[in-house]
């Protein structure tokens, strides 16, 4: 629970407060008559009188017991058919389809008709309303709630729960309503904001309940007195009503949206920062000169990468001379990725520290447009999962062709040609500028992206983990492919990986990552001969 | 978030400040608008003075009414007597009534026969329809004939005829099958002559809207309806049998609140029924005019079927227990009148000054009760008499009743419904109190008999049900068919005896209607002797906007 | 589009027909019964009286005439004839249903517009740096009743300022004149009148829209193809609108259709409170007076509109995703 919320819990325990104890805080009845007419606030009616000489004030707190009382019954009673037929439909077939098509004629008639037509004639009862209003909103949950089910329901610890006990009741009460939680707390505080605003608009429209005190008629009866708008009297008769239903209304929607604000993307830590790097040391190391040699593309030197406080990746050192390729090794969460993604300048919020040399020029003190030049042009990438990496809407030449265009003023038939070149050049038919990423395979996928790293020839090429989604034969035809590719234009290669059989068919140079640290770094061969660390001959071991 | 709340009370304060600031501007605004209506005036002054023979015209009226359908005959909307004033516009009566009260119309001159029985009506000889057409006896015979077999929908009880016969040209006989006092206001002052050319090929007269079913004889014609808007646009019939009407034209609009508009100019003309209101805008510079007699009144229909309501002391208990005199002084801001027990309206010429009236009285109501049987309890209510009130749009007065019965120690719990669950209740007897509030009691007495003897298929009484009081019944088919001034008002006032000791309903106030106008454009406007067609205390009565000799 | 879902379409719609005779009849009191009044009514009516009327509209044949009637008009496309209004439903509902579809429709599309728009923005700002002032603020505005801030705006610039007229969709009875100069002025009328109105409803549903749009995004900028986007240096115009747009709108786009159908009931409030002669207050009319024709033309519109937007929906959504071309996924599931 973040501030906000506590905030937001704290008024609301405020209102239900005021509500209980609306006789004690109240010196009028709501309803009672006594005052004079259109009184302005004074001592004895704080927020002055209507016409009818009613107390303003306590037509205010007595008007939170009908909202509350409305909201809070419509909240409960709709969120329990939601769950209960969401897991029922969830659980069951039969009933699945029964539940299904009836939350399809609801969400379909208009629901404000409807309310208005079983209002309409039972103005007496709140609970009609409540009823109503409770009925029209359960299915939009209940297909929430089943999905989840539907998915829990594949998970181990339920099919393992089902196994042993058996007993569906029991996992359902047990184990997948725990799981449903968040959905029911949202689905809760939704439908009573709803109700409260549903409530007020009816009573509003008139077809509120006279017995009742509701800020909803308040606002009618201000509403449909010309005197209102002829006197200055709406100043007292329309605002605090008006007031108390947006701090209410406001309140419920910021509680019931205030995880969204606050949820964190939760990045990979590995462990608290024992100790700041002091910046005079690295500006120390940093300002030696001889390690930005010509003939080295990217130097990483002393970088270390922090989100808030934990750190990703600290005091790395290394360099990638031209032509060269260097593999980057770990496990996974060893700051590998951080690696790259501080060349490419993709930390996004994180803190950075110690210096990347590009052909000599620090990327850490350029500013965004620089680094934008380089992307792609200078530096490109080839990804993970090739599938995942295309954007699914867009096709394969579309997303090549628009590298050309933005990078290297192609006009786009140029581009055309130049895309279909490229997708030759990694062999692939050129029928595959038309086609989506879900319609060709996992290799030509892979292809795709090799030809969309190749296309503005640049100096480094950053391969992170290219062949881990692949079968073992794609795999090498794969990493041949991309081998021919940079010997032939002459391209440095940062790879990263934890296999140590890709190691030997590609690196110049190894880099050994462990929790955040470089723990080796050496040539191919000597890294492979004589690993000098307990960590690098495991992973030999295991390679 | 502190952020957030520190903004939201910015906004509050910043409304209330623009609020307020504009508290003081308010009287700026009005005093243009002022200047616009005097800048109108001077315009049509200026426009008048060129041609100086016609210097009482008017060039545009604009009021303000609800929407009420296609104003012909047939398709104008009942709900509220908006509707029908309208198509009075284009439609004219044999009879009808100003400030002196009714006078001939479409007709020059009537002869009643002895036995009550026979009217001769001689027509006017240079009446002409809209399209040019003369009006002749067979239009009117023919007028009648056909809602016998079309109902009019508007008070249309013309079941009384027997015969509608042309006895020439300009003259026509009306033969009723029993006496019927109020008919030339009722009847004849109601229903409006249709020509006879147009309708008699018309098959549906209630969906026929075309331009010729608005073919009337009346000093205006309809240049203009705005049907989603509820907007009407008149025009003067220069051709008009008593001459051309002095406002040229006159538009009603479908405004939001009237008394709002005419503040800021969009009307010319309003009805308030807020007496404070009514002060307000006297305030700024409006003429006021009270309707009278007063023509309204807000009442309980008591369910005399039910076990405890049928007792007369209970409902008299009820009548004292009700201060009715405050509940008026709250919903109408003042100006207030009691209502009277025996029903017609102390300023009506039909009112029985001798009549019992209820004064209030706590104690007295209390005892009542008591001696009823009917005891209280520790919490000071009387358990076994818990009553619903059912109202439709009257909540407030309901309200009211609520917090003073409690007093007494009745329970009385308000079901507020919407007009036709409201009506279909009365009808179904499925009620105890119902809350009712409608115009209509200053005209022809004969109202009482309508409500009470199960006339009216309304929820004007308990409806279908007859007052179950011999002597009641006895005077009311009496009166209706007594010409005789002078006897008929002795039979009235018993009457209303009756009626004020049994109390079968209880008036709880009359509401005087104010008429709100700027007399510098038109000051025309006249309170119409018992209501323009026999009931409505309204001030559109066309013939305000003739010159009359 | 598949069998299944014709069918499904099928069943709401003959359930929603079925529903749509009953429904009014189910309300206490007829039509004649508000024809004699309430408790506010102005003049008596006879019993003859009462019996024409009931033969009249038809309302004394027994139900299942009444229903055959009422399915032999829907086949012929005859909604009857109004209570209320004496006039044909069809004309009724064309009259009024214009100045809704002006209202709701320039609506929607500047809230739909100005929504999208700002929740990409706000999803990327919030991966940059904090979008939250800027989402509590939209998260304020859609907690707002749309009857409230029609209110406020009403008092505010048409009471008080004098800026807006006060109810209306026109001035009465205007004349804008022949050729171009006619037509500017026509459409200012109409513009000053629904103004408030409009704004009422843009800003009321501009914050769902926003809030949905803002979630989707946020969604998609987490999926590796737009750090793909990203690294390829692609301009923050291209990156936003070529490759996050286009897959943050597929959720969202069925929930607008839907929304879109709702609105036009949603109206209602706003059209109660400025007067407007629009759909909403016939509707609530017709309720009013138990206007069984009127009821039945308004429910069948409306839950067309409905299932129209669904269907629409359905048909478009393929092609919007080129991942499923079979139209597999319907609003009915």
């Amino acid at each position: 629970m973040n501030k906000q919320q506590r905030f937001g819990y704290g008024l609301l325990s405020l209102f239900t407060l005021l509500a209980i104890a609306a006789p004690l805080v109240t010196k009028h009845a709501p309803l009672d008559f006594d005052g004079p007419s259109l009184s302005l606030p004074t001592i004895e009616y704080w927020f002055g009188t209507n016409e009818l000489g009613q107390d303003i004030f306590s037509q205010l707190i007595y008007g939170i017991r009908t909202s509350l009382f409305v909201s809070f019954m419509v909240a409960g009673i709709s969120t329990f058919i939601s769950v209960m037929l969401g897991l029922w439909a969830g659980y069951h077939e039969k009933a699945d389809q029964m539940i299904n098509g009836l939350a399809n004629v609801i969400m379909v008639i208009p629901n404000l008709l409807l309310v208005l037509i079983v209002v309409a004639f039972t103005k007496g009862s709140l609970w009609v309303l409540i009823l109503t209003l409770a009925f029209l909103s359960w299915p939009g949950y209940m297909r929430i709630i089943r999905s989840q089910v539907l998915t829990l329901r594949e998970r181990e610890f339920v099919k393992a729960a089902i196994t042993f006990q058996g007993k569906h009741s029991y996992i359902l009460w047990r184990h997948i309503l725990p799981q449903l939680y968040p959905v029911i707390r949202a689905k809760l505080l939704i439908t009573a904001q709803m109700a409260v605003i549903t409530e007020a608009s009816l009573s509003f429209l008139g077809l509120g309940n006279p017995n009742t005190v509701s800020w909803g008629m308040m606002l009618h009866d201000a509403f449909q007195a010309s005197t209102t708008f002829m006197n200055a009297s709406w100043q007292w008769l329309l605002i605090p009503p008006t007031s108390a239903l947006l701090l209410l209304t406001i309140n419920l929607s910021l509680i019931a949206n205030g995880d969204q604000r606050k949820r964190k993307t939760k990045k990979r830590s590995i462990g608290k920062l024992e100790k700041q790097p002091n910046e005079k040391e690295i500006e120390n190391k940093s300002s030696v000169s001889d390690l930005e040699q010509e003939n080295n593309i990217v130097t990483v030197h002393h970088v270390t990468v922090a989100y808030d406080d934990s750190v990703a990746v600290s005091n790395v050192s290394f360099s990638v001379g031209k032509g060269e390729t260097c593999m980057l090794v770990g496990e996974s969460g060893a700051g590998k990725s951080t690696i790259a993604n501080a060349i490419m300048g993709m930390l996004g919020r994180a803190t950075i520290e110690g210096s990347i040399f590009f052909e000599g020029k620090n990327l850490l003190k350029m500013n965004q447009k620089e680094r934008q030049k380089l992307r792609w042009v200078d530096i490109s990438m080839v990804f993970q999962d090739a599938r995942q990496a295309l954007n699914p809407l867009l096709t394969i030449g579309e997303q090549i062709n628009e590298v050309l265009i933005v990078h290297s003023s192609y006009r786009l038939q140029a581009a055309q040609r130049e895309t279909e070149h490229l997708l030759a050049e990694v062999g692939l038919d050129k029928s595959v500028t038309t086609k989506y990423p879900h319609e060709i395979s996992g290799g030509m996928c892979s292809r795709a992206v090799i030809a969309m790293a190749l296309a503005n020839k640049p100096k480094l090429i950053i391969a992170d983990e290219p062949t881990s989604a692949l079968d073992p034969v794609l795999r090498k035809k794969i990493l041949e492919l991309l081998k021919d590719k940079i010997e032939t234009y002459e391209i440095s290669l940062l790879f990263i990986t934890h296999d140590i059989g890709i190691v030997a068919e590609l690196a110049d140079q190894v880099v050994v990552m462990k929790d955040g640290n470089m723990i080796e770094n050496r040539n191919v061969f000597q890294w492979f001969n004589q690993p000098q660390t307990d960590y690098s001959k495991k992973l030999l071991s295991y390679g | 978030m502190r952020k957030v709340l520190l903004g939201m009370i910015a906004i509050l304060l910043l409304t209330f400040m623009t609020a307020c600031g504009n508290q003081e501007a308010t009287k700026p605004v009005i005093e243009k608008s002022d200047e616009n209506t005097q800048a109108e005036a001077s315009e049509q002054e200026s426009s008048n003075a060129e041609e100086k023979e016609n210097t009482k015209e008017v060039a545009h009226i604009r009021l303000g009414w609800a929407n009420s359908g296609f104003p012909s005959p047939f398709t104008f909307s009942p709900n509220g007597p908006g509707g029908y004033l309208r198509t009075t516009f284009i439609f004219d009566t044999l009879t009808w009534k100003d400030d002196q009260g009714m006078k001939p119309w479409l007709s020059e001159k009537w002869q009643i026969s002895e036995d009550d029985r026979t009217y001769t009506f001689t027509l006017r000889n240079n009446v002409k329809w809209h399209d040019g057409e003369d009006l002749h006896a067979d239009d009117v015979k023919f007028t009648f004939e056909y809602f016998k077999q079309h109902p009019f929908g508007w008070h249309g009880d013309i079941s009384m005829i027997e015969a509608v016969e042309v006895v020439n040209e300009s003259t026509v006989k009306f033969v009723l099958n029993k006496p019927y006092a109020p008919f030339l206001q009722e009847v004849v002052g109601i229903i409006p002559i249709i020509p006879e050319h147009i309708w008699s090929k018309v098959e549906d007269p209630y969906q026929y809207q075309e331009k010729e079913a608005l073919i009337g004889t009346g000093p205006y014609t309809l240049t203009s309806y705005e049907a989603e808007k509820g907007n009407y646009l008149f025009t003067a019939n220069s051709e008009y049998f008593k001459g051309k009407p002095i406002v040229n034209e006159i538009s009603y609009i479908n405004v939001k609140d009237r008394a709002l508009s005419l503040q800021n100019g969009e009307i010319d003309a309003a009805m308030s029924l807020n007496y404070q209101q009514m002060l307000q805008l006297k305030e700024k510079g409006f003429d006021v005019i009270q309707s009278k007699p007063t023509g309204s009144a807000v009442r309980f229909v008591f369910n005399l079927q039910d076990d405890q309501l049928k007792q007369k002391e209970l409902r008299q208990a009820i009548a004292y227990a009700l201060d009715r005199k405050t509940i008026a002084e709250k919903v109408l801001g003042g100006n207030e009148m009691v209502g009277s027990a025996g029903i017609i309206p102390p300023d009506s010429d039909w009112y029985n000054k001798d009549v019992k009236q209820y004064e209030y009285n706590v104690e007295k109501a209390n005892k009542m009760l008591d001696d009823l049987g009917y005891t209280k309890n520790e919490d000071g209510m009387r358990k076994d008499l818990v009553l619903n009130l059912l109202v439709s749009s009257n909540a407030k007065n309901a309200q009211l009743a609520q917090a003073m019965l409690k007093n007494v120690g009745i329970e009385l719990n308000i079901q507020q419904v919407d007009t036709a669950t409201f009506t279909s209740l009365m009808g179904e007897n499925n009620y105890d109190i119902a809350l009712t509030g409608h115009i209509g009691l200053s005209g022809d007495p004969d109202f009482l008999r309508i409500w009470f003897m199960g006339q009216a298929s309304n929820a004007y009484a308990a409806r279908g049900k007859v007052f179950e009081n011999e002597r009641f019944i006895q005077l009311a088919e009496e009166q209706v068919m007594t010409l005789n001034e002078e006897k008929r008002h002795d039979l009235v006032n018993e009457m209303q005896d009756i009626l004020a000791e049994e109390l079968p309903t209880l008036l709880l106030y009359h509401r005087p209607f104010y008429w709100l106008y700027n007399d510098e454009q038109f000051a025309g406007w006249f309170n119409t002797d018992g209501g323009i067609s026999d009931g409505i205390p309204l001030w559109e009565n066309k013939s305000a906007f003739l010159n009359e000799e | 589009m598949k069998n299944k879902t014709i069918k499904s379409y099928l069943i709401v719609f003959i359930l929603i027909i079925i529903l749509n005779f009953f429904l009014p009849r189910i309300l206490p009191g007829g039509p004649v019964a508000f024809i004699q009044g309430g408790d506010d009514q102005s003049f008596i009516m006879t019993e003859e009286q009462k019996a024409h009327l009931l033969s009249y509209y038809g309302l004394d044949l027994p139900l299942h005439e009444q229903f055959y009637q009422y399915i032999f008009g829907i086949l012929t496309g005859d909604f009857g004839l109004s209570i209320l209004y004496k006039t044909a439903v069809t004309t009724l509902i064309l009259s009024h249903m214009k100045w809704t579809l002006f209202l709701v429709g320039i609506a929607s599309i500047i809230s739909i517009l100005l929504g999208i728009i700002l929740g990409i923005l706000s999803a990327w700002n919030k991966r940059k740096k904090n979008d939250a002032p800027f989402f509590l603020a939209m998260l304020m505005l859609g907690a707002i009743p749309e009857f409230i801030l029609g209110m406020v705006l009403l008092i505010l610039f048409s009471t008080k300022l004098g800026w807006f007229p006060f109810s209306g969709s026109t001035t009465p009875f205007a004349q804008y004149g022949e050729g171009i100069i006619g037509i500017i002025a026509g459409m200012k009328d109409i513009l000053h009148h629904s103004f408030l109105p409009m704004m009422t409803l843009t800003v009321v549903n501009i914050s769902s829209i926003y809030l949905l749009m803002r979630n989707a995004t946020f969604d998609v900028l987490k999926e590796p193809y737009i750090y793909t986007a990203e690294v390829k240096g692609l301009p923050l115009k291209r990156l936003l609108f070529r490759h996050t747009f286009k897959n943050a709108f597929l959720p969202v786009f069925t929930l607008i259709m839907l929304r879109f159908g709702f609105m036009l009931t949603g109206a209602i409030f706003v059209e109660t409170v400025f007067s407007y002669p629009g759909i909403g207050k016939l509707l609530q009319e017709a309720i009013l007076s138990r206007d069984y024709p009127l009821m039945q033309g308004l429910f069948l519109i409306f839950t067309i509109t409905i299932l129209g937007m669904n269907l629409i929906a359905d048909m478009v959504y393929p092609k919007l995703d080129p991942r499923i071309r079979r139209g597999e996924r319907t609003v009915f599931e």
